[in-house]
């Protein structure tokens, strides 16, 4: 889970081209959205291709599934359980 | 310029769309409440059956040398040219051409770029094959192309610049545009149901309509419909995302209804944005609401054509003409429950109205909105615009930039221009190109003034998003698209960033123009200032292709 943890947090830099952030700046309970990291609807999005590639996780972009986007370790934990790559 | 003001008629109309090749025959279907949005497989276009309102292009005119969407362009003005004997020749006479991605599909990532994907080059062989002397105006604004053109036409017209002004916007569907709208995860797998309480998504289309904007009474379509007001406003909230508050849409309408003399309870009915997205039309009942329209009649028209992007402007203002014309509001297929925080009075079948005024609005990414009125028949005539001014306003360049290239590499220069504004911005760097170099032009611009209540946005350039068009367009060659780049194909969300930044929420305009030194961007700046629209104006002209880049920006404003 650390790994993923830490590989997730770089995934997410290069993904959403965080040019000024570093791994240790991304708190693992950090909120992803509004507060914390405040990312935005499209990152969302970016987020949802990221894990559908790296991880053949497929989630929809709707209020359900809002609480796996919390942190970064909510996003590992869904990967965790339901990764197909 | 005094308090004389030229009123601004609807002359001939003509369409082509998913429904047909005429606006009679596109006005026909929708009084049988028939769409023409189908589901169909275009490998070409996307990877999987999709639904889309598309036009039959074994009916476009036979002419050789223009692309489908040029041909569209041309069928439809002629026409219209046709059908109101006018000179296009003549010098009281111009063409405003509206599109939001042009012949995008020439461009192919990796090669030399086809000179036909510049809009200015499109528009002007358009122009010349209509036989307009007068260069043509070209906007791209996104999904408010359309009616923010006929806004600029009625401007043009007010002013006496023009006494004959037609409009014409069109789009394509294209692979580029496709596969953007699909990474955004919007696009419904059904045709969209506006305003609807189970509606999931838009439905893309393509087409061109074409109008005639005319200060002569004689060349108006009985009954006269009249442009009677129009008004153009920034959300300041976010590039894709709709406003929550639906504010900005709000003070375009109010600014409409105001320069119409029209109150809300005269307004018969809404012919909305609707592009049934849940955040779209969810925000549009906010504004309605808030513009005092929510008790009014409102139609989404884009389950019959889809999204017409840079047509839907022309083509829904030309239907909301015809009804208010037949006294009939067209139904809103796919309609069955209100679904939106306001409930909006929408229905799937025609209904009549008695009232002679209606109101057509448009939302685009950059969070641009724009709104008209559009008024029947009027006995007395409006008041005068302004009347003159005992102290006319005088227009001030407060203050300029530019950013031009130095020899370094222009992501080293921006940085460093970045950090000299002091002004920290987490999202800087995940903008494209074309926005960071107008965001750090604005920033310089407005270093030691704050802008003024009523700022707008009024930029030009010959490339629109042409380096993020790139990318994205090579982006589709190997994978998925990314909303992250697809957003930024459009050159006025350069202009929504800048907007965002610095709370501007006045007008944003995007020209286009091939001619460097043009300054189309300047003298509608000026003209919105002496008229009142906005009290300052940041314009000019923002280019970014590659290391070839240019910024050359004013503050202007009225003291």
């Amino acid at each position: 889970m650390e790994q993923l943890i830490a590989t997730l947090k770089e995934q997410l830099i290069e993904a959403l081209n965080l040019e000024e952030t570093t791994p240790i700046d991304i708190g693992d309970d950090m909120p992803l959205f509004g507060e914390g990291l405040g990312l935005d609807s499209i990152d969302a999005l970016e987020i949802i291709i990221l894990l559908e590639k790296k991880y053949g996780v497929k989630l929809p972009n709707s209020a359900a599934a809002r609480p796996v986007f919390y942190s970064v370790r909510t996003l590992a934990e869904h990967i965790e359980k339901n990764r197909t790559k | 310029m005094g308090s004389e003001v030229n009123r601004v008629w609807l002359g001939p109309d003509s369409m082509i769309t998913a429904l047909g090749h005429s606006s009679e025959e596109a006005l026909s279907a929708i009084g049988e409440g028939r769409t023409g949005c189908r589901r169909a497989f275009d490998p070409s276009l996307l990877d999987r059956p999709f639904v889309a309102g598309r036009v039959d292009r074994s009916r476009l005119p036979d002419l050789p040398g223009y692309t489908s969407l040029e041909r569209m362009f041309i069928a439809t003005i002629f026409s219209v040219v046709e059908s109101s004997g006018i000179d296009p020749a003549g010098a009281d006479t111009a063409l405003v051409v509206a599109s939001t991605k042009g012949n995008i599909e020439l461009l192919a990532g990796s090669q030399a770029i086809d000179p036909r994907v510049y809009l200015g080059d499109m528009a002007s062989r358009v122009a010349a094959r209509c036989g307009f002397k007068s260069p043509p105006i070209v906007i791209s604004n996104a999904c408010i192309s359309g009616v923010s053109a006929i806004i600029v036409a009625s401007r043009l017209i007010r002013d006496r610049l023009y006494r004959n002004v037609v409009v014409a916007g069109g789009d394509s569907l294209t692979r580029f545009v496709v596969t953007g709208f699909e990474a955004f995860r919007s696009v419904s797998e059904r045709v969209c149901r506006p305003y609807d309480a189970a509606r999931d998504g838009l439905t893309l289309g393509e087409g061109c309509g074409a109008l005639l904007l005319t200060a002569d009474p004689a060349l108006a379509t009985r009954p006269h419909i009249e442009v009677a007001g129009g008004a153009v406003s920034g959300d300041a909230n976010h590039i894709s995302g709709p406003s929550r508050t639906g504010d900005g849409l709000h003070f375009a309408l109010r600014d409409a209804m105001a320069e119409a003399d029209v109150t809300p309870a005269e307004v018969g009915f809404v012919n909305g944005h609707g592009t049934g997205t849940v955040f779209n039309d969810e925000m549009e009942s906010k504004a309605f609401a808030l513009s005092g329209l929510d008790g009014t009649p409102v139609c989404g028209l884009k389950p019959y054509f889809g999204h017409t992007l840079g047509a839907a402007g022309v083509v829904e203002t030309i239907v909301s003409a015809h009804a208010l014309r037949t006294a009939t509001i067209p139904g809103t297929p796919g309609f069955e429950t209100p679904g939106t925080p306001h409930p909006l009075d929408a229905s799937p079948r025609s209904r009549p109205t008695v009232l002679p005024v209606c109101v057509k609005t448009a939302s685009g990414f950059g969070g641009c909105n724009a709104a008209i009125v559009l008024t029947r028949a009027r006995v007395t005539p409006l008041p005068a615009t302004e009347a003159t001014p005992s102290n006319p306003a005088v227009i001030v360049e407060t203050a300029t930039v530019s950013i031009l290239p130095d020899g370094r590499p222009f992501a080293g220069m921006i940085r460093e221009r970045f950090r000299a504004l002091e002004s920290p911005d987490p999202k800087f760097f995940r903008m494209d190109d074309l926005s960071k170099l107008a965001c750090v032009a604005a920033g310089e611009l407005l270093k030691n003034t704050p802008p003024a209540k009523r700022t707008g946005i009024i930029l030009e350039n010959r490339s629109a998003s042409l380096d993020t068009d790139r990318r994205h367009a090579l982006q589709i060659e190997v994978d998925d698209a990314s909303p992250a780049i697809f957003v930024y194909t459009l050159p006025n969300v350069a202009a929504g960033e800048v907007s965002i930044r610095h709370k501007i929420q006045g007008e944003s305009t995007f020209f286009i123009s091939d001619d460097p030194q043009a300054a189309t961007a300047d003298d509608y700046a000026r003209m919105l200032l002496r008229r009142g629209h906005l009290d300052a104006v940041i314009c000019g002209r923002c280019e970014l292709n590659g290391e070839d880049f240019a910024a050359e920006m004013k503050l202007l404003e009225t003291r």
